[in-house]
């Protein structure tokens, strides 16, 4: 896939990375010369500068062929004007617009931008679910220590492990079952403890293994 | 009639000065009170301080129907935004944006709305000066 991503602070410069590194054709567009000075290191011919919410700009970035276009810079009208002449000009098939002001995102969708992504909501909700802990919605965390994380699964229906013992599951090395949900109950299990079906789990896991722990379960 | 406008700038406070004299009534928006110096004192000017974008305010603006608004910060996509946000909001009949980039000028013309480009205009002025239009 082709993509333009607009605006090159720490969100932009980030997810052109990852796109790059998923192999898709990618150009980060950026207004400040020297922010993108900076990146042309790391991005070379990845990243060109100029004004994204300017016609010339995006025509010079190949927005007529572009599959998706993401708008991510830190103005909320910038954003919008940006996928609006993506669209309208360049008939871009999908337009996806980072959203600052959580009051600007009924607008974004009901003037034709495909997505939006707000920060300030995601964090919000992140923060309710901290707060809801005491209620037994348990967080889902990345612990700061890096490559550590706590996850909740379901069983498959045909899982291999259901009605196991978790001692005799061949769970992948650094990954832990510490809880098993079920119904309203929480089992703080032991080697000796079985997983029914409609168990959900939470785990702690090494990122390395966590697509391992996804398939065995 | 009611015209409101967003941006009391050079354009935007001449304008009200303008319209109030010909006998409409306007209600004049901008986030800094220090813009309002330009503007006569007048009985039909009314002045609103703060953001458009704040419910309180653009209800205050338009808590009567207004027959125009008219859009005229100093930055192209502001106005877009603003020109679109408040047809989504308020349904007002004509609104003018003022667009200095012709090529987004013509993209929102594209898009039904009524633009006002400037930069055309003064290129277009010197050409006729000029004898080259």
């Amino acid at each position: 896939m082709y993509i333009i991503v607009v605006g090159g602070g720490s969100i932009g410069r980030n997810l052109t990375k990852f796109l790059l590194s998923a192999k898709h054709e990618v150009l980060l567009i950026e207004k400040d010369e020297a922010r993108v000075a900076s990146l042309a290191p790391q991005l070379g011919e990845a990243v060109i500068a100029g004004d994204g919410s300017r016609v010339p700009t995006l025509r010079e970035g190949g927005a007529n062929r572009a599959d998706v276009l993401v708008a991510v810079t830190g103005a909320d009208e910038e954003n919008l004007v940006i996928c609006q002449v993506a669209k309208t000009v360049f008939k871009c098939p999908r337009t996806i617009a980072r959203v600052n002001d959580p009051r600007d995102e009924g607008l974004f969708s009901a003037l034709g931008v495909d997505a939006t992504v707000s920060s300030t909501r995601v964090i919000n909700s992140l923060i309710e679910e901290q707060v809801n802990a005491d209620t037994m919605i348990i967080p889902l965390l990345t612990l700061r220590a890096g490559n550590v994380e706590i996850i909740e699964m379901g069983l498959s229906k045909n899982s291999g492990v259901m009605e196991k013992r978790i001692r005799e599951m061949r769970l992948p090395e650094g990954a832990r079952i510490i809880a098993i949900l079920r119904g309203d109950e929480v089992v703080v299990p032991t080697g000796e403890s079985r997983l029914i079906l409609g168990d959900k789990i939470l785990a702690l896991v090494k990122k390395e293994v966590e697509q391992s722990l996804r398939e065995l379960l | 009639m009611r015209i409101v406008i967003l941006g009391s700038g050079r354009v935007g406070s001449r304008l009200a000065n303008a319209l109030v004299d010909k006998g409409h009534t306007l209600v004049v928006v901008d986030e800094s009170e220090r813009k309002f110096k330009a503007l006569n004192e007048h009985s039909d000017i009314h002045r609103i301080e703060g953001n458009i974008f704040d419910d309180e305010i653009s209800n205050r603006a338009f808590s009567e129907v207004a027959d125009v608004f008219i859009v005229v910060t100093g930055k192209d996509n502001v106005n877009v935004m603003v020109a679109q946000a408040i047809q989504t909001k308020y349904q007002i009949k004509k609104i003018l944006t003022r667009i200095f980039d012709p090529d987004l000028a013509d993209v929102y013309r594209m898009l039904g709305f009524e633009i006002i480009c400037p930069t055309s205009y003064t290129i277009s002025e010197i050409k006729n000066i000029l004898g080259e239009g």
